[in-house]
């Protein structure tokens, strides 16, 4: 096993070439067990990854890749992948009130009232709900219904004229049905000989 | 890897696992979501989780599904978290 401090400065990476793995070390007080597992999960399709170690002390995660990858650069990357995750953590931790206060903002803006669907009798369509009378009213039969009510309304007028027509007054009689000359004249004759008569 | 042991012959391997690193209802879920492919052990000593694995069938390779099992346990693990 050997470690590769001399390439790159970096000394927490031991490479074992022989058995095609390497350990990277790691001390928990600086990179937390959280970041340590968000990290190995990153490289879960590149590698095979197991922890060990004791999370108070130092923890070594053994990783070996799956294909043929360079050992060396495997680590590396995995050290700045410990740093990315690092800094989400901290910008996560930081954001925490403000995400919350969102959250809570959004659920309490919206107070969870659901208006019911409900479908028309007469025609099936699914109908509205009205929030000046609060009521759910039917598009289709609504207008339907206008029309019959306008229909009703058109012929109580006539009905009303008609009525009306019935109880015309005519004092000077001139509402009589025309007929021709000669019957009227035989008519106001036979009024006067039964009024003779009489 | 240092805490896997494989014996192709066998067809068996031996994962030693800390306890405060993988928790023991992980590995035993693990253990038993592999139930179709392999049979397992798990065994508490102290503060290390002994895993026994034994293939079932013939087609597979020992290395490959227990390297595939140490994964396992890891995305299991990082499932189990619940972050906002």
């Amino acid at each position: 096993m050997t470690k590769n401090s001399a390439k790159g400065g970096i000394n927490n990476i031991e490479v074992n070439k022989k058995e095609g793995y390497l350990i990277v070390s790691i001390n928990p007080k600086i990179y937390p067990l959280e970041v340590i597992y968000s990290a190995a999960y990153v490289f879960l399709d590149r590698a095979y990854l197991l922890i060990d170690g004791d999370p108070e002390e130092e923890i070594f995660v053994q990783m070996k890749p799956k294909g043929k990858e360079d050992l060396e650069k495997l680590g590396l990357e995995f050290n700045n992948e410990l740093i990315n995750y690092s800094v989400y953590v901290v910008q996560a931790t930081r954001n925490q009130p403000l995400r919350k206060a969102i959250i809570e903002r959004a659920l309490l803006t919206n107070t969870g009232e659901v208006v019911e669907k409900r479908y028309c009798e007469e025609c099936g369509c699914e109908m509205i709900f009205c929030e000046e009378c609060g009521e759910y009213y039917c598009p289709t039969c609504e207008e339907k219904h206008a029309q019959e009510e306008r229909r009703a309304k058109e012929e109580e007028k006539w009905e009303d004229v008609e009525e009306d027509l019935d109880f015309v007054e005519d004092p000077l009689g001139i509402a009589k049905p025309w007929r021709p000359p000669e019957e009227e004249k035989d008519e106001k004759s036979e009024d006067k000989s039964e009024g003779k008569n009489s | 890897m240092r805490n896997l042991k494989i014996n192709p012959k066998g067809r068996t391997a031996e994962l030693n696992l800390n306890h405060l690193l993988y928790p023991e209802d992980v590995v035993k879920k693990a253990a038993n979501d592999f139930g179709k492919v392999c049979d397992t052990i798990v065994e508490r000593k102290g503060g290390r989780i002994k895993v026994k694995i034994k293939l079932k069938g013939g087609e597979l390779k020992i290395d490959k599904i227990a390297y595939d099992f140490v994964n396992y346990l890891l995305a299991e693990i990082k499932n189990s978290e619940v972050s906002v």
